[in-house]
Formats: structure tokens, sequence, C-alpha cells
């Protein structure tokens, strides 16, 4: 009995089972915008990995005699105000962004998911004081507090990283500790801690994998709006600086040529539009079909 | 010259002063807005005789004293000084004094008053309110106070209409320092009284308030709505006789284009963006006009003479060779850019000639100065600061970061807000190893500019020499011109000085800004003088 009881339990495995899976998969390849989101995603990845090897010209040569050229077969987005080519440096742009926003939100979900493990697992003062600190960086709107950071560090595209990721970590935090606190309750969980596992056993693998589905979840909306946070610390110059294609900085420069030269901000902007585009409606299609609440009905 | 010691010059309002672009860039679009419909409204009742101003800067006070950003476009109307300029020249001419004289030594300037002159208040204009004024100016020690505090020893007021000047050293420019743009505007002395609070010398109260006797009146100043009107003054000395406008109305629109939409509108009459695509794109337009004129303002790159690897003449030499001057030309400013052979632009009368200015695009002759220098083959990185929002500087840094990539060397460029900027390049130590500033001299003489740009008491934040260049003949010559009035010899000094740091590339010398001005056709009598900054005459503006 004793023998039967001990194996249930340790057998009851963390995370959720590939039937799951596969029915979450099956559910969104069953939403339309789903497909929309992942061709985007698909053509902007594609243009990051590539972007420099198919951009037609080299994203930084000056040219005088190329000044704010509208958009021609020579120069598909036109030109920019020094006469470099536009379609090189919004191609060029696609990695700065994507890869940016990638390493925001790997620093904001590793600081955040392992902080709401702590918080959520051993409550206590740990988690009062977590949760104090999480509620004075939720009191900021999260793009005024980024600006804050960004603008005592100095200006950069790393500095924008950093800011960024210590904007966001909270969220992830908060949203990591509620689903431990119901975790934790739950009869696998209890069954590992009266068998003598260990809180990092039990936290790596019992617990982090059922937050897991989650976290990703969160992260594959949140992708777009890293990608704007960026664009807009560039937008007010406090993240890449020249000569780098970043898209809102790029935006940032064009803006007093919005009458004469539509193209010049037009098209980093629509680059950043369907970015955010896309990763949100992928996000949003994900949460639909992973979320084990709607995926019941 | 005591340029040195006055941190106050170096105020953001001194920096806006020479930014000349009001350069706020955070949050100017939805203050743009703003000030764009009120402006629509306070157009609807604007007639011939009512000009609408697109102001680039806000205004921080109105205080005559302290003013030394282009809020003096405000100030000179309300405002004036005991001498003018003729027209477009450096020429010094009568305004609320009727003569002057010095010694021989250049310690000693006498200067006669003009009699039956009252202020705003109605308190007569006297030899009391000059002392009180340069006083009050030296007491308070900001903007244009350095040129006056350890320079005026003593003042004495013999009789109402009789005011000398002791110096307590020599200064031939002594007569152009009180024709500059700011600085010893005269206040009455009865309103500061009145109005002061403390010690304050009534700065509080002049900051929304004034007490001059120029030819308008601050009819209202709203804060809130970005607003200065003035209003003819009855009583100017100057009458009212020939054209002038009743009104004058201030929109502060920091935002170019929303100035430009402003003035295809009608919301505006006179536009003060600098933004060349701006400019060009308006003289297009019908009902528009844009008038040009030769300025004093200089454009150029400062390089750092006292670190590694710029403290190497050849490196920078090297640089100055490497700069796409054409490009930067047509690139940054359409072609409105005048050469510049020097510190001095062509507009002064000590300007070098193009034979002393060997600087031209030549990256073989770049290379082969790197060659002979500390690092032959580059491999090193400069840092180069940017003012925040300014298009004409981040352009003349990428064109050069282009170029340098050809020689091995890497720029590496951060844009700062304006004050973070100001901070750290005001600093030897944490100035960056490039800096693209503009420069225009403080008063009519060459000494203005030569002294805060390259002279040894200027660095950084104390004047305007952010190359932290020194050198002992070029203060040798210097100190000489200011203590003779031999007009000649004085700009031979100055020719001297200039080609010594030319010949070390103190700066990358790029041009001279021609100021374009965009309004409506039907303006009358814009009048501008380069060596008042970017102010225009408003007494003589009309409307048709």
């Amino acid at each position: 009995m004793l023998s039967s009881t001990l194996a249930s339990a340790t057998s009851v495995r963390a995370g959720p089972g590939t039937s799951y899976l596969r029915r979450s998969f099956r559910l969104l390849g069953r939403i339309p915008a789903a497909w929309i989101g992942v061709a985007i995603v698909a053509l902007l990845l594609l243009a990051a990995l590539a972007g420099p090897a198919v951009a037609p010209q080299d994203p930084y040569h000056i040219s005088a005699a190329d000044k704010l050229r509208p958009p021609s077969p020579a120069h598909w987005f036109g030109t920019d105000d020094l006469g470099r080519d536009l379609l090189s440096r919004v191609l060029t742009g696609a990695r700065i962004s994507l890869a940016v926003s990638v390493v925001v939100l790997a620093l904001a979900m590793t600081l955040g998911v392992g902080l709401g493990l702590i918080a959520g697992y051993w409550g206590g003062w740990a988690d009062e004081a977590l949760m104090r600190t999480t509620d004075v960086f939720l009191a900021f709107p999260r793009l005024v507090l980024a600006i804050v950071i960004a603008a005592t560090l100095g200006a950069g595209l790393s500095n924008t990283v950093f800011a960024i990721a210590l904007s966001w970590w909270p969220w992830y935090t908060r949203l990591v500790r509620g689903q431990i606190l119901s975790l934790r309750e739950m009869e696998y969980v209890q069954a590992a801690v009266s068998l003598g596992g260990g809180p990092r056993r039990i936290l790596m693998r019992h617990l982090l994998p059922n937050v897991a589905t989650t976290v990703v979840i969160q992260a594959s909306i949140d992708i777009g709006f890293a990608i704007l946070a960026t664009a807009s610390l560039s937008f007010i110059g406090l993240g890449a600086q020249p000569p780098t294609p970043e898209w809102g900085a790029l935006i940032a420069q064009a803006r007093s040529y919005m009458v004469d030269a539509w193209w010049y901000p037009t098209f980093p902007g629509l680059a950043i539009f369907f970015a955010v585009l896309g990763f949100n409606l992928l996000g949003n299609a994900i949460r639909d079909a992973f979320d084990p609440k709607l995926g019941s009905k | 010259m005591t340029q040195g010691g006055s941190w106050q010059r170096f105020s953001r309002r001194g920096f806006l002063r020479r930014l000349g672009l009001g350069a706020a860039a955070l949050g100017a679009g939805a203050t743009g807005l703003e000030s764009l419909s009120a402006g629509r409204a306070a157009a609807a009742g604007a007639g011939a005789d009512t000009l609408v101003v697109g102001q680039d800067t806000s205004v921080q006070t109105l205080d005559p004293q302290i003013v030394y950003d282009n809020t003096v476009r405000i100030t000179r109307g309300i405002y004036e000084g005991l001498v003018g300029l003729r027209g477009g020249t450096a020429q010094v001419i009568p305004r609320l004094a009727t003569s002057w004289q010095s010694s021989p030594d250049a310690k000693t300037w006498t200067f006669k008053l003009r009699s039956g002159v009252k202020f705003h208040d109605g308190t007569p204009f006297g030899s009391d309110a000059v002392k009180a004024t340069v006083e009050r100016l030296i007491t308070i020690n900001r903007g244009m106070g350095y040129a006056y505090k350890g320079t005026v020893d003593t003042i004495d007021a013999p009789d109402p209409l009789t005011v000398r000047f002791n110096l307590s050293h020599p200064d031939a420019a002594f007569a152009a320092k009180l024709a500059a743009v700011s600085g010893a505007l005269m206040v009455s002395p009865a309103a500061v009284k009145a109005h002061a609070s403390g010690t304050d010398l009534a700065q509080g109260w002049l900051a929304s308030h004034e007490a001059g006797t120029g030819p308008y009146m601050l009819e209202s100043y709203d804060k809130g709505a970005g607003q200065v009107v003035l209003t003819q003054f009855p009583g100017y000395w100057g009458g009212w006789g020939g054209r002038h406008v009743k009104r004058i109305i201030f929109k502060i629109t920091p935002e170019a284009s929303t100035q430009r939409l402003m003035l295809e509108q009608q919301d505006a009459d006179v536009l003060t963006l600098v933004a060349p695509d701006i400019i060009d794109a308006l003289a297009k337009e019908s009902g528009i006009k844009v008038l040009s004129f030769p300025t004093m303002r200089i454009f150029y790159i400062a390089m750092h003479c006292q670190r590694e690897p710029l403290k190497d003449v050849k490196i920078r030499q090297a640089l100055s060779y490497a700069f796409d001057y054409e490009s930067a030309r047509s690139l940054i400013f359409n072609g409105n850019l005048e050469a510049l052979y020097g510190p001095l632009p062509n507009a002064d009368p000590a300007h070098l000639s193009p034979a002393d200015k060997p600087y031209k695009f030549d990256m073989a002759k770049a290379k082969q100065l790197l060659g002979e220098s500390s690092h032959p083959n580059g491999g090193f990185t400069l840092s180069l600061f940017l003012f925040q929002g300014d298009q004409t500087f981040r352009k003349a840094a990428e064109i050069l970061q282009n170029q340098l990539k050809q020689l091995n060397i890497s720029l590496n460029i951060q844009e700062m807000s304006s004050s973070v900027l100001l901070d750290k390049a005001g600093k030897p130590d944490t100035a960056p190893d490039l800096l693209p500033v503009r420069n225009y001299p403080d008063y009519a003489d060459p000494s203005a500019m030569l002294d805060a740009t390259f002279g040894k008491d200027a660095w950084g934040s104390a004047g305007w020499n952010f190359s932290f260049y020194a050198n002992d003949k070029v203060e040798a010559y210097m100190k000489e011109a200011n203590q003779i009035t031999n007009q000649a010899r004085r700009m031979q000094l100055f020719k001297n000085a200039q080609k010594i740091v030319v010949d070390e590339a103190a700066a990358i010398f790029i041009g001279t800004l021609i100021n374009r001005v965009p309004m409506r056709a039907d303006v009358q009598g814009y009048s501008y003088n380069p060596a008042l900054g970017n102010t225009f005459d408003l007494y003589a503006i009309s409307k048709s």
C-alpha cells in the first residue's frame, strides 16, 4: 500500500501531458488570426536572420546625391536625409528590434519567474518583501519607469534593454507567485513534500514546469510590447544611438520630414506596426489555445 | 579679457540661445499642438497691425539682466541699451546714449545720455538708472554678467545725463559689449526698488513683469498658453511716426513642423525655426517669403585637445582632412552654408582667408597624417555627444563617422538631453572627444568669439571652449589686442591668433550658418543684425 502510494506520488509528473499539448496545437491551428500572426512573425524572423544579407545596399552608406529620394525600383522604400537606402535600414532594424525584445524578455522572465517562485513557495517575509517591492515598481506605468531608468543610466541600446527589463520583471513575479500559491496546495506537490522532496526538487520538477505554459503565453504577448517599448525609448533619444537603424530612432529622425518625405517615417512605422500586430495575434491565439480553462469549452 | 569665472554663462539658457533651436525634444509635440490652437484663436482677430511670431524658445524669465537665450527676441522690444548697432553692421550707434568717448588707455568710458526718455512705469531715465542696471547685472552675474564682472570697477554719475565707467583693465571692446544683444538693457531703478523681495533685486517680479524704455510694453504673459503679447508704449522717445505694428504676439512653438503649419495657415507671420529642409519647403509655397542673411554663427566640431588620442595634433589634422565638407553642406544645409576658414566667420572683420585654412576633404592626406601620428593604424574609438533632437548635429556626426571608418577609427555617438550634455561636456575629464556645436559672438568684437571658443580661461563650462584648447601664443596675441585701440593692429593680432588655432586643428571648422527666415509675404521691414544673435528689430517691422 505504502509502496503504491509512493509510486503514484512520484509518477505524478509536473507539467502538461502530451495529449494536452497536442490538443492545444490543434486548437491553435483552427484560429485564423494565429496563421496571420505566424506569417508576420516568420517574415520578421527571416528579415532579422537574413536581413543584412538580403539588404540591397549598405544601410550605413551616406550619399549626398541620393538625399530623400521617393520609393523607386532602385530604393523600394526610398532614401533618408543622408541618402541611405531605407529598405536596407528597416531590414537591419528588424534584427535589432527582435534581438532587443528577446533579451529584454529573457532578462525579465529570468528575474521575474525566479523571484515569483521564491515568493510563492516560501511565503512569509520573503513573499512580503518581494511583493512590496513589486508594488513599488507596478505603481509606475511601465514605460514611464523605463524612461526614468534609461535616462538615469544614460542613452544607449544596452541600457535600454536593462531599463525595460527592470520595469518588466514584477509582472512575471506576480503572475508566477499567484500560480505557485495555488499549485503548492495541490495533492501531488503535498505528496512530494511529505515524501521529503527538497525545495529545489519541488520547485524545478513540480512547480516550474506547471507555470511554464502561463509564462510562455504571457511572453508571446509581451514581445510585441517590448518591441514597442524599445522603439519608444529610441524615439525620445534614450535608446539606439546614431547610426543604428533602430525603428523608433528612424521615426524620430524622420518626423520633421513627415510632410515632404512621407516614405521616411512611414516605412519604419509600418515595420513597428506589423511586428507588434504579428506578435500580438500570435500571442493571443496561443493564449486562447493553451489556456486550460478556455480550452475545455 | 575676463572670460572665466561665470558659471552662469553656461546656464541652460545660455545653451539654448546658442543652440537656437529651443531643442525641446521631449514633449515638444504636445506643447506645439497646444500653441497651434491658441495661435489660431489669436490670429482670428489679428489684422495688419498685429504681428504673430512663432517663437522657438519658452520663456524662463523676462528679466533683462538674466535673459540670455532666444527670449531676447522679446526683451529687446521692451528694453533698450545705451548703444545699438547700425543696420546689419558692427558699427556702434547711439540709442539711450547720444555720444561717448573713451580715455586713450581704454580704461575710462564716458557716456552722454538722451534726455526726456521715460520708463514704462513713468520714471525718467538718467545716469542713476544706468548705474543701477549695470550694478544689478554684475551682482546677479548671469548671462552677459561675465563681460562686466571683473571689468567694471566703479560707475560714476556726475550729473543726471552723464555716466562714467571706470574699468579695472583696458577694454577696447567695451562699447561693443554695451551694444550686445543682452546684458546692459536699462531697467527702471524705481521698479526694481519697489518690487524687490529680500536681496533678489526684483528678479522674481521682473520674471513676468517689465520696466523698460523700449518701444513695446508687456501687455500679457500667459505661461500656460505659451503666449507673450507686447503692445505699443505711447510715450516711446523714438515716436510712432512711420510704419509699425500695434501689437506683437509671441507664440511659444518649439516644434519646427508646428511652426510650419502655423505659417501655412496664416496663424503666424514670422517664424524662428532653423530646420533647413522645412525652410526650403516653405520657400516654394505661395504667400510665403524666405529672407536670407549672413550670420556670425559658426558650426564646427570641437576636438578635445587635452586627452589622448586627440591630444596628438597630427590626428586632429587627419580628422580635419577626413571630414566631407561638401557633402555636409548639401546634406545638412541644402547648400545654404557659408564657408568658414577659422574661428571667426566671414562677417567678422578679422576673419581669415581661404589660403589660411588648408583642410579640405582629402582621405589620402588624412591617411598620411594618421600614419605619421602616435596611432598610425587607427584602431581607437572616439566619443561624440549630441544635443538631443538636433538633426544638424546628428547628420554632421554621422557624416564624420562614415569617413572615420575608412581610417579604422570608430566613433561612438551618444545623444543626451541638453542639461546632462552640458554638465558632462563642461569638464575636461567627462567631456567627449568630439562635440559638434554652434557659437556666435556675444558682442560685435573679434575678441568675443575667440576668447569664448579657444581661450584658456573659457574651458568647458567657463565659456564655450569644448576643445579644451590652450596656447600661450594665442593668449598673448589676444591680451595685446584687448589693450590697444588701434583697430588695424588689433585685427592683425586676432588673425595671428586664429592662424595658430587653425594650424593646430583645435576644431573641424565646417561653416557659417545662413539665417533664413520664413515669413508671410506681407511682412515688411524685417531687419537682422548678425551680431545680435537671433533677434530682429521689432520697432522696424510692419505689415502691408
